[in-house]
């Protein structure tokens, strides 16, 4: 290769468009060539710094939460809401505290959330492998540290007899659109998922006969699905925890605290 | 027609596909209308008619990719058709070769700060190839596809931008990045 071809093929080969033997004769005349290496090291540093500082918005919260509206209720043309929720920010911002304070004082939340599905389907999708944990610890003390800063609400320990199971790692998960603490458990070869998050503004499960959900103490309610139990645990300042794991229903119940 | 299982499995696996490309689409939407409400009006828009046609997507083809060329689409059928003058090139002005100036850490740090901005200024076409390489990282073959233009062209576009913006970087260090 000539210096000549080597201007020619210069970005092609910066850009990973090149053909491997191409890609070598290049390298090979660069190597060779004083001049042509110092271009390509000037090409390949200004591409660096253009890639480096290139800033990429990402979507508002708002337009993620309204696409999800519109896919679930696909009938509607149009969303509304995010129209609403970006050209009428400030009123709407009142308007949510205002429905707050009211949910508040009706004992009542504001709209449905799939808890189960969700850290059913995240409890298969670590174990799985989709999901490495962030830390890796079997004290319980040590984990809640590190969870420390990480949520807007404060994290508990799963609701377990912590003596019965042994704390294997955690990271910060999401079940839908709400963050969650994401603790993993053992218990004679079984792995039980921990999730624990903030229920505030949702509208906590009930038991129902038709989606399988039984309340098996006052706040605990649990769903059974394809071998899997999800025990749904909440408390009265808004938290939640939900356990799954697929070791037998009366093993289960022996050690949640 | 699906049945009703297999539709909710397809629009599972749409929906999960578009909240993965989310921030790509308000991104490339934010720097082709410069305008935040308008970006997520198209973002909204061209995710729509991207379900609507989620049987025409390819299995194994660039998802992301796909759903760039119908926002595109969406953005010069609705929003480039009301800007007065389209924006032109004068192609021969990059026909001579800018070297890239040897940077120091300190010209670095100061073209740095002034990327984005430089972009900003760019023409629409060059603007958007750029997104599409550097930031999205997308092949000449799949930003082709989402120009709707021959990969001939790419390469001409990145080329110009890479001009332009080499022009732009020996001007601010000349001025010492002091700008305007």
């Amino acid at each position: 290769m000539d210096c000549q071809k080597f201007k020619e093929n210069l970005y092609q080969y910066l850009d990973r468009e090149l053909d491997e033997s191409a890609g070598l004769k290049l390298e090979q005349h660069a190597s060779n060539c004083p001049v042509c290496s110092l271009e390509l090291e000037k090409e390949k540093k200004f591409a660096h710094v253009l890639k480096a500082h290139l800033i990429k918005e990402p979507a508002p919260f708002a337009l993620r939460e309204s696409i999800v509206d519109q896919l679930e209720g696909n009938t509607e043309k149009f969303s509304w809401t995010y129209i609403f929720k970006t050209r009428f920010a400030p009123a709407l911002a009142l308007l949510a505290v205002v429905l707050i304070v009211f949910a508040h004082q009706q004992g009542n939340s504001l709209r449905p959330f799939p808890v189960f599905s969700e850290a059913f389907k995240n409890h298969l999708e670590y174990l799985r492998g989709e999901y490495p944990l962030e830390f890796q610890t079997s004290d319980m003390s040590k984990a809640l540290e590190w969870f420390q800063g990480k949520t807007d609400f404060a994290v508990m320990a799963p609701h377990l007899s912590l003596d019965k199971v042994k704390l294997v790692g955690g990271r910060i998960m999401h079940l839908k659109d709400k963050k969650a603490a994401y603790f993993l458990m053992q218990k004679d070869g079984y792995k039980i998922s921990g999730f624990y998050t903030n229920f505030k503004n949702v509208e906590a499960p009930k038991a129902s006969a038709k989606e399988g959900i039984e309340q098996i103490k006052p706040m605990v309610l649990v769903q059974s699905e394809n071998g899997y139990h999800t025990v749904f645990c909440f408390h009265p300042d808004g938290t939640a925890c939900i356990l799954v794991s697929d070791m037998p229903m009366e093993d289960f119940v022996k050690i949640l605290a | 027609m699906f049945g009703y299982k297999k539709t909710t499995e397809l629009k599972n696996e749409f929906e999960e596909n578009l909240l993965l490309s989310l921030d790509s689409m308000y991104n490339l939407a934010y720097r082709m209308t410069r305008h935040r409400e308008n970006a997520g009006d198209l973002v909204q828009e061209a995710g729509l008619k991207a379900y609507q046609a989620y049987h025409q997507f390819q299995k194994g083809t660039n998802f992301k990719a796909w759903i760039l060329t119908i926002l595109r689409n969406q953005f010069i059928n609705q929003y480039r058709q009301k800007s007065k003058e389209p924006q032109k090139v004068a192609y021969e002005e990059f026909e001579e070769i800018i070297e890239a100036p040897q940077m120091s850490g300190f010209e670095e740090e100061i073209f740095g700060e002034h990327v984005q901005k430089s972009l900003d200024d760019l023409p629409e076409d060059i603007r958007v190839v750029v997104i599409l390489f550097y930031v999205e990282e997308l092949s000449y073959k799949e930003i082709a596809q989402v120009m709707q233009c021959p990969m001939g062209t790419v390469m001409s576009r990145l080329h110009m931008a890479r001009q332009m913006l080499k022009r732009k970087l020996q001007q601010v260090i000349k001025e010492g990045g002091v700008e305007n």
